[in-house]
């Protein structure tokens, strides 16, 4: 795997919601398909999650209910989209993977982790890092590539689960 | 009874690289130990010494978390999937 493409509107939408958030953490759901040869992931909409890590830590911290990730595999089973990863904020921090982050990304190896920094309420360059399998002895950074939309975002369906209200992408 | 257990990325080279197998058993315990049966290290990395769930993991039979439902005594039934997967959380 080597790059992540993203419609512009959607890395604007959760840039959006990074800066949003401020000076909490936010989190979503990358959902998308392989592109191309396979080296390559084109994320089709965005799922903003409600931050359900212990609200006094949410300045720091974040986490994402499994049953909205179990929730959203089963209704994309047997269609192209699948859960590609991960996005958070990391508040007046680098977009790069804390050791609190690597714990989990060891969890989910071969999964898009993009990483939107945050300084003073504003939204910074984003960047993505990928773990290539739970032994690899770290994450590597992926090529972040905004590209134009093949289509109009698909309409967010009534049967995924609730995401605090926030559109999805 | 037959039941398919998804296996998320994190495990499946314990499985072969399958994401999904089937196991038997009357209990998510029971599915779960018949699946360590076939693939060695795999009972060891979802449940502690005391057969407890680890950390870090969930289980889902049919998409409902068993921690709200008899946890891994939870009854399953021919035909019915069990999915484990990983606590996702982080942080600067």
């Amino acid at each position: 795997m080597t790059e992540v493409r993203i419609p512009a509107a959607l890395g604007a939408r959760v840039l959006e919601h990074a800066a949003g958030g401020y000076p909490l953490e936010v989190c979503g759901l990358l959902i998308g398909v392989a592109d191309g040869d396979g080296a390559a992931l084109r994320v089709t909409r965005t799922l903003p999650c409600p931050n359900v890590a212990p609200a006094e830590e949410r300045h720091h911290r974040f986490a994402i209910d499994p049953r909205v990730i179990i929730n959203v595999q089963r209704t994309l089973r047997g269609t192209p989209e699948r859960i590609l990863g991960f996005y958070h904020s990391h508040p007046d921090a680098a977009a790069e993977p804390s050791a609190t982050d690597m714990e989990y990304v060891r969890l989910w190896p071969e999964t898009v982790w993009l990483i939107v920094p945050v300084s003073g309420g504003a939204a910074g360059q984003p960047r993505v890092w990928w773990l290539d399998g739970a032994d690899a002895p770290a994450a590597r950074e992926l090529t972040l590539r905004t590209v134009r939309p093949r289509s109009e975002p698909a309409p967010c369906p009534d049967h995924l689960p609730a995401h605090g209200g926030a559109p999805c992408g | 009874m037959p039941v398919t257990v998804r296996i998320p990325t994190v495990l499946r080279r314990l499985t072969g690289g399958r994401d999904e197998v089937v196991a038997t058993g009357v209990t998510v315990a029971d599915v779960l130990a018949d699946v360590g049966r076939e693939y060695a290290g795999f009972l060891e990395r979802i449940t502690t010494e005391d057969g407890s769930l680890r950390p870090f993991l969930n289980v889902f039979v049919n998409g409902d978390d068993i921690r709200f439902a008899q946890d891994l005594r939870t009854p399953v039934r021919d035909g019915d999937e069990i999915s484990i997967v990983p606590s996702i959380a982080g942080g600067r």
